[in-house]
């Protein structure tokens, strides 16, 4: 199930132009606010960091 | 009674059409362009009043939250391309018009022959079907009933619904009372590996299934298709070659009929597919 949460983050980041500028200013932040509203959790992150893009 | 006016197949690459406007193109970007031209002029002489365009969203508007296996689109317009298709491969919007009536009545029939279409009266379209528009039709002006597969995301149906799933709306089709001229244009693949790999290479990605592939639909072999396009077999030629099940679909359209035209056009990229069958 976390391979689904993540490929949905992605795609969610892939075709917003907000989400991905936002995305790219802050990963973390953003990862935090877009989860709030989801009910399945991404994992958590390797080496305490994100993708930068 | 309704007339299949023109069945057209046809590559959605949707790096193609900023590539064809390079001044530097790849020189086998001219067979391309002159197959594409062919089946533009294909297109215009059929003449048909509406198209069902047949393609496969890529995760644009659906996702494996809820995914259709097919699906049918009910609206009167269609804006055409998202986002991430601007922005990667520099596509254009666009805004396509509907024939509800028509999406109505396929589903209607689809019903009566045990195919049980999704639908949905907020579609977007994505590259599969605008980008063979930009080919064939750029202006865009025939109405449009788009069908959408899911030949990308597993588990996907089974090579074989595919191809039942093409002849029931041929079905619906042949006993339309309407006297619409109706095309069918599909997009599809052959051997093609996307993000994998093998992306971007300009070569064959598998010589030997592109030309069983052409050869399934050149001669109408239905059960040569169906055996030939086992899950892992379509895996090996490259991780997006079940694409070529839209042509599965094409082919029960065609009623298996031989088309006047088929080719994997090697051009210094993967195989780029061509069909046609012709107005009589």
């Amino acid at each position: 199930m976390s391979k689904y949460v993540m490929n949905k983050f992605i795609r969610h980041v892939n075709m917003n132009e907000a989400a991905e500028k936002e995305y790219k200013e802050n990963p973390r932040a953003y990862v935090e606010k877009w989860e709030k509203n989801e009910k399945l959790r991404l994992p958590p992150p390797k080496g305490g960091g994100f993708l930068a893009v | 009674m309704a007339r299949i006016a023109t069945i057209i197949g046809i590559t959605h690459n949707p790096f193609m059409p900023r590539l064809f406007k390079q001044p530097d193109r790849p020189p086998g970007c001219d067979k391309i362009l002159e197959r594409i031209e062919m089946m533009r002029q294909k297109l215009a002489d059929a003449n048909p009043d509406v198209l069902v365009t047949i393609g496969n969203d890529h995760l644009h508007q659906f996702f494996m939250d809820n995914m259709p296996a097919f699906m049918i689109g009910k609206m009167d317009a269609y804006d055409g391309t998202f986002y991430d298709e601007m922005r990667e491969f520099g596509l254009p919007q666009c805004r396509l018009p509907g024939d509800i009536e028509l999406s109505d009545a396929l589903m209607e029939g689809a019903f009566d022959r045990g195919v049980d279409f999704a639908y949905s009266n907020e579609l977007t379209v994505d590259h599969s079907v605008t980008v063979p528009m930009i080919f064939v039709r750029p202006a865009m002006d025939i109405p449009i009933v788009p069908i959408l597969t899911n030949c990308i995301a597993p588990p996907m149906p089974r090579p074989k619904r595919f191809y039942e799933v093409g002849k029931a709306i041929r079905a619906v089709i042949d006993g339309l009372s309407t006297s619409k001229r109706i095309g069918v244009l599909v997009s599809g693949h052959l051997s093609l590996e996307i993000g994998g790999p093998k992306q971007f290479e300009r070569r064959l990605m598998d010589p030997e299934f592109d030309a069983s592939a052409v050869g399934w639909i050149q001669n109408g072999d239905v059960e040569g298709a169906l055996e030939g396009c086992t899950p892992e077999r379509m895996l090996q030629a490259g991780n997006m070659t079940s694409g070529y099940l839209n042509f599965l679909m094409m082919m029960g359209l065609a009623n298996a009929a031989r088309p006047a035209y088929a080719e994997g056009l090697d051009a210094g990229f993967p195989a780029i597919p061509f069909f046609s069958w012709d107005p009589e």
